[in-house]
């Protein structure tokens, strides 16, 4: 089949257009797929857009340049095959579709080719959200989808009558009237939860967050990062900033050099008892591909995800079924004074177990403090003195560690931040016979007055410890507060230098121009927030919540189908009202005042005909309705003078003279 | 000056124009239509063809007028062996002084009535035709003007009858008008048979206007107000005469400026003070019945009706 | 007055068009997907597969736009061809093999230019999406807002007589071609067709018993009327050598001749040719002959005798009863 205009074959501007959209929707993945498959494709796209009939392959079945095109296309999948050793995975699969696209678009000169490779751009857009769901991704998304969409629209524009910006336009109405229907579909479109198969391995790899283990720099990773971790809507009252605990994983097992949480604990969550009011909040996790979620200490209950989703264990930890892969949103209950008792054997030995042949010297030292007789809790008083008064430096910057790293630590270099502090002081504690374990998570936040909630970053990843203490029970140490209290009271920030927080050097000079980018951070950061909670996570779960404020909590696939049905068909049949009402040209106002007085006397039944000149109307007019002619006469003379004679003076008289044209139907 | 100065001077010149036809309307009974067209395609420097049978009173006409405007007449009668030479004139050779000697043919003159042009062969129309085009003849590789005012109302028989050589379609439109007289209603024929010769009141007219006047007239009638609006529904008209399927040829460029001047003398002659679709619609007929042929069903042409039709298709905007 | 068609108004605009004119004819207008469109379809099902797999926002909202944007559209696509009046004009006789057009007039009497109507006779084949056999020609146009545009759908004529145009298919795909709006007209106008003129072209011999040579003059050899200045091309037979050799210049001699042959075509004349079919071709090549030679010439064949005339509204009766000889029109 040949193409539909045979005299502009597949015209240039549409291809210019392709060309543009393809493009557009490629660049987003320069940093994802191999770069040559980007030149190959710049190449290819350049080739087409520069010389359209040259390489036009309508024409031989087997021209040298068509050859050498498919040897090369299979070079290029067998290249992809061995830069990623597959071609299904997320990069592999996306690199495929970015080559495929530059041979297709190479071979554009048929209706059908370019249709094809039209829709291939649009396809490589919904790729790129694999990766990020941004505003600004959203933003740069729909100006490619515009663009595709416009050389859909000058390729069935014939003989390129429109000006790029009139198509442009055309174009942008298209999409803008598509974003009610849209809109529906979006929010009522039934949602499954879950995959429908599995997932490429890769697909979840770039999540950032804290690890089920605490190896030596993994903690000073996380806090040079930016990135959110989630945000807290507190319901009411706001707990003090030196309250934010936000706990994690706890870890038990350590082999002197990594800490881990050894075998998940199906306990049922230990006797908590209550003392101060429940904090109530909203925590919005970013997806962290862990198996655990966040809560303020202590957490009170579980945060019902589902049936069996999620369960609180014995150590407060709060864990989930499968892991975080999607922006969730859950409600909680804290309670920021609290005593936890019961402490069983099994939990005991946990809580006291330490690598064997090692920390020599701090067993010494211990040791030492136990032959002075101290009591537990002086023991505790005491390695926090230590850490205090004995030349400890908070820093992120620490010098390397080998060996025994608590000793060379404690003895050695003093130097490091809280993952040193925390590990080395449980060391200590159950080398003193106390039982002790780590507890993960964050700590801190930064208050958005904008949104008013909460922000806490990956940068305020922190370790704390809690030590098992009779009469309280379960208690929490941060000896990094012994070492940097402002590091727990003002929050992490203090302790980062400008350039880590994100704050460029040109507002970071004096105090009023950092207060204005963080009122623009916060801003921009509350905008975020409504993104993600409304649009990027907004899954089965939140459609459900959303429905249930209108009353539709227990709401089906087909009833929902059917609102979906009820709320399209009048916005299309708006539409289409809009779109299809025919009303007659009216141009000048001068015009419209002179139809509506032809209205006014065809409701006396003189009606106007379009070819009728006004004296000639008015002559029949007055025939008719002898009591009108004055008013009739009048009225088109000064239209007349007006409309024929340019005397635009006469206008305001010509309206107040239609305006008061009434005459009497009989 | 003001607009109230050229109301009061449209308003005298309608007196005047009115006159005219008063005066014209007594020699030929009851054609005052046909008289104001007739008197619209002078003032618009047109030239006029009157298409009728015989004895319907096509050469009066012409004289009436010849004489109430004060212009000076000449009447070629065209025949089957008319030469070019006998309306142009002819060089003829004088043996004495060696050389040719012009003398001018009646083309000569302010008014010329060509009679029954279609009985001439095409090669004497011609001559008379490119004479009206461009106001000026060469005759033996020398340019002579030709007077001013200048015009040609030429009649000619129903082209069906014998003998006779119809004006081939392009010679057509350099005729602005082609108006018929047709036949005296009733009354009109009653006093025409009851009254004298109309010989005798020929002879009795006597010229309302001089030839300058009549320039003066022309160029007010060129300085009337024609609005945007307007040009719109002129262009309009064109425009279906063009795009539409009902007609062989669309009107020409020189079809919408004839049709546009017409406008502005008629609406001279009824002293409006701008230009109405109404003007247009009264000077269409005449204007365009003898440029457009419409297509019949079997794809060939008939003649009739083509100016209401057109009207009718094209609303005013 | 040939019919008027309107291509149907959705229903709730006010339909200004019925009350225009009696003859008006509505015809319904069928929206399908195109190849394309269908195409279009199968890649957001895709779309919606990997955002149900991956519970990508973004690639939902995606998926839903593009789907409501075909959904607006079907609308931009049958407004692009609703309400269109569609008038039919006579076409114009051709010759048998030529292609004959069948003009149609198309007023577009809407505030938006439509764009990328397309014509093409319907063959008489089922149905197909987006079909071009290769025999159809397609006439395409945009036509602006309150105007009129004229196009002629080409039919190859086979054979002489009247061609009917039969069915025509109107259809538009803007503005993405995802969907296609089509209605087809009745197009009730027939096209005469001439035979084809072949055969020798020297025409038979003149009928001299008629010549009189009465019915006007044209520049001929017989009698001189006077001199005229030389322009290059005349004749030098013509020069007046004598005045010439008085050195007062170069003129030439003007002759009037008399006489045009009044040239009679008649069935006897083609007899020797063998079937009907090729003396109808022999006469037609004739009669264009003698109309551009300027005779005055008739024509007489069985039931149709036409006496001697000339120009162009002559010349076609002449054809026509040539195209019409034995068919019961």
């Amino acid at each position: 089949m040949n193409s539909r205009w045979p005299e502009n074959n597949t015209s240039l501007n549409s291809l210019y257009c392709l060309g543009a959209g393809l493009t557009m929707s490629v660049l987003p993945h320069v940093q994802r797929i191999p770069g040559w498959i980007i030149v190959l494709f710049l190449v290819l796209t350049i080739w087409k857009l520069y010389s359209p009939s040259q390489v036009n392959l309508t024409e031989r079945k087997f021209s040298i340049t068509r050859i050498f095109l498919f040897i090369l296309m299979v070079i290029g999948i067998i290249g992809i095959y061995f830069h990623f050793g597959t071609i299904v995975g997320r990069n592999a699969g996306v690199s495929l579709l970015v080559l495929l696209a530059g041979f297709k678009i190479i071979e554009t000169s048929q209706e059908r080719d370019f249709y094809v490779t039209c829709f291939l751009g649009y396809f490589l857009v919904v790729t790129t959200f694999l990766y990020t769901q941004t505003i600004g991704t959203a933003i740069y998304m729909s100006c490619t989808v515009l663009v595709m969409t416009l050389s859909l629209l000058t390729y069935n524009d014939y003989q390129q009558k429109l000006s790029y910006k009139a198509s442009s336009k055309i174009a942008a109405t298209l999409l803008l009237q598509s974003i009610p229907v849209m809109l529906i579909l979006f929010v009522l479109f039934p949602r499954i939860s879950g995959p429908l198969w599995g997932m490429p391995d890769d697909a979840h790899t770039g999540l950032t967050g804290i690890d089920d283990e605490m190896s030596p720099g993994s903690i000073s990773q996380l806090i040079l990062s930016n990135k959110v971790a989630f945000r807290v809507d507190f319901k009411d009252t706001q707990p003090e900033k030196s309250q934010l605990y936000w706990r994690g994983p706890v870890l038990w097992y350590t082999d002197g050099k990594k800490w881990t949480r050894g075998e998940s604990d199906y306990l049922d969550a230990a006797p908590l008892q209550t003392m101060s009011d429940p904090v109530a909040y909203t925590v919005t996790l970013e997806p962290h591909n862990q198996k655990w979620l966040y809560a303020l200490d202590m957490p009170g209950q579980n945060p019902e995800l589902g049936p069996d989703q999620s369960w609180i264990t014995s150590d407060f930890q709060l864990l989930t079924q499968k892991p975080i892969r999607q922006r969730i949103r859950y409600e909680m209950i804290s309670y920021p004074e609290y005593k936890i008792s019961g402490l069983n054997n099994d939990e005991l030995q946990k809580s006291l177990q330490l690598p064997r042949q090692q920390h020599g010297r701090t067993k010494r030292l211990i040791h030492q403090w136990k032959k002075e007789g101290l009591s537990k809790k002086q023991i505790i008083k005491r390695a926090l003195k230590l850490f205090s008064e004995d030349k400890f430096y908070y820093t992120l910057n620490p010098p390397l560690l080998e060996n025994d790293r608590v000793d060379q630590f404690l003895f050695e270099t003093k130097q490091g931040f809280c993952e040193h502090y925390a590990s080395t002081f449980v060391v200590m504690m159950r080398l003193a016979g106390i039982p002790a374990r780590i507890v993960l998570g964050y700590q801190g936040g930064e208050y958005n007055p904008v949104g008013d909630y909460f922000v806490v970053h990956q940068r305020n990843a922190h370790a704390w410890t809690e030590v098992w203490i009779k009469e309280q029970g379960w208690t929490r140490v941060d000896p990094t507060a012994a070492v940097s209290p402002l590091r727990v009271i003002e929050g992490i920030e203090s302790a980062l230098p400008g350039n880590i927080i994100g704050i460029p050097l040109m507002f970071s000079r004096n105090s009023l121009t950092r207060q204005l980018w963080r009122r623009l951070n916060y801003s921009w950061d509350a905008v975020n927030n409504q993104w993600n909670q409304w649009v990027i996570s907004y899954g089965p779960k939140r459609q459900k919540a959303f429905l249930a404020q209108f009353g539709l909590q227990k709401i089906d696939w087909s009833s929902m189908i059917f609102l979906i049905i009820i709320f399209i068909v009048p916005i299309l049949i708006y539409l289409a009202f809009v779109l299809l009402k025919s009303t007659p040209e009216n141009g000048e106002p001068v015009k419209r005042l002179y139809i509506k007085f032809c209205k006014k006397l065809a409701r006396c039944g003189i009606h106007h005909v379009a070819h009728e000149g006004p004296v000639d109307f008015a002559k029949r007019a007055a025939l008719k309705r002898g009591d009108l002619s004055q008013q009739i006469y009048n009225i088109t003379d000064i239209y007349i003078a007006i409309r024929y004679g340019s005397n635009n003076a006469q206008i305001p008289s010509l309206q107040e003279h239609v305006r008061s044209f009434r005459p009497s139907t009989n | 000056m003001n607009t109230a100065q050229i109301d009061m001077q449209t308003n005298s010149t309608k007196g005047e124009l009115d006159k005219i036809v008063e005066e014209i309307s007594h020699v030929i009974l009851g054609k005052e239509k046909a008289i104001r067209l007739s008197l619209t395609c002078l003032l618009a420097r047109g030239h006029l063809l009157i298409e009728d049978l015989p004895g319907m009173g096509k050469t009066t006409l012409t004289h009436v007028l010849a004489n109430i405007l004060g212009l000076d007449y000449q009447r070629i009668q065209f025949t089957s062996d008319l030469l070019p030479a006998d309306i142009l004139g002819v060089s003829i050779f004088n043996r004495e002084s060696s050389s040719f000697s012009f003398h001018p043919g009646p083309v000569f003159s302010q008014l010329i009535l060509a009679d029954e042009i279609n009985r001439a062969t095409p090669r004497a129309q011609s001559a008379l035709l490119e004479a009206m085009e461009e106001s000026q003849i060469t005759v033996e590789g020398e340019t002579r003007p030709l007077p001013k005012p200048f015009f040609v109302i030429a009649t000619q028989n129903p082209s069906n009858q014998v003998g006779t050589f119809p004006l081939p379609e392009s010679q057509l439109d350099r005729f602005t008008m082609r108006i018929e007289l047709g036949y005296p209603d009733n009354m009109a024929e009653r006093e025409l048979l009851k009254g004298c010769d109309r010989r005798e009141l020929l002879k009795n007219i006597t010229p309302v206007i001089n030839s300058e006047r009549l320039i003066e007239m022309q160029k007010q009638a060129e300085s009337i107000h024609v609005s945007d609006a307007l040009l719109d529904y002129l262009q309009d008209l064109l425009e279906y005469s063009r795009r539409s399927a009902d007609y062989v040829n669309g009107l020409s460029p020189r079809a919408g400026l004839s049709v546009l001047r017409c406008a502005r003398t008629w609406a001279l002659m009824q002293g409006h003070p701008q230009v109405l679709p109404e003007d247009i619609q009264q000077v269409l007929p005449s204007i365009i019945s003898h440029r457009l042929t419409k297509v019949q069903d079997d794809g060939y042409t008939t003649q009739e009706n083509i100016a209401a039709h057109l009207i009718k298709q094209v609303p005013i905007p | 007055m040939p019919e008027t068609i309107v291509l149907e108004q959705f229903p709730f605009s006010a339909s200004r068009l019925a009350a225009d004119n009696k003859n008006t004819r509505k015809q319904r207008i069928y929206i399908m997907p195109t190849r394309h469109g269908l195409l279009f379809g199968l890649m957001l099902f895709a779309m919606l597969i990997g955002a149900i797999n991956y519970n990508n926002s973004m690639a939902y909202i995606l998926t839903f736009l593009l789907g409501s944007l075909s959904l607006v559209t079907i609308l931009h696509t049958y407004r692009n061809l609703a309400g269109m009046v569609i008038n039919e004009a006579p076409p114009l006789p051709v010759f048998s093999g030529e292609l004959a057009k069948f003009p149609l007039i198309l007023d577009n009497r809407n505030r938006h230019i439509r764009f990328a109507i397309t014509f093409i006779r319907s063959s008489k084949k089922k149905w197909r999406l987006n079909q071009t056999s290769t025999n159809s020609h397609i006439t395409t146009c945009n036509i602006d807002q309150n105007q009129l545009e004229r196009i002629e759908v080409p039919v190859r004529s086979l054979h002489r007589g009247l061609l009917k145009a039969g069915r025509i298919k109107v259809y538009t795909i803007f503005p993405l071609g995802l969907f296609t709006a089509w209605s087809t007209i009745d197009v009730k106008q027939a096209c005469l067709v001439y035979p084809k003129p072949e055969g020798q072209k020297s025409l038979p011999p003149v009928d001299l018993t008629e010549s009189t040579g009465i019915q006007g003059k044209y520049s001929g050899t017989d009698d001189f009327t006077g001199f005229r200045n030389y322009q290059a091309g005349d004749s030098i037979k013509n020069i007046a050598w004598k005045v010439y050799a008085q050195q007062k210049g170069l003129f030439v001699k003007r002759f009037i001749g008399s006489g045009s042959d009044k040239l009679h075509l008649r069935w006897n004349d083609v007899s020797h040719l063998p079937d009907i079919e090729s003396r109808l071709s022999q006469l037609c090549c004739w009669l264009i002959e003698a109309e551009s030679q300027s005779l005055q010439y008739g024509l007489n064949i069985p039931e149709v005798s036409l006496d001697t005339g000339h120009g162009e509204k002559h010349l076609h009766l002449c054809l026509a009863s040539l195209a019409k000889y034995g068919l019961k029109i």
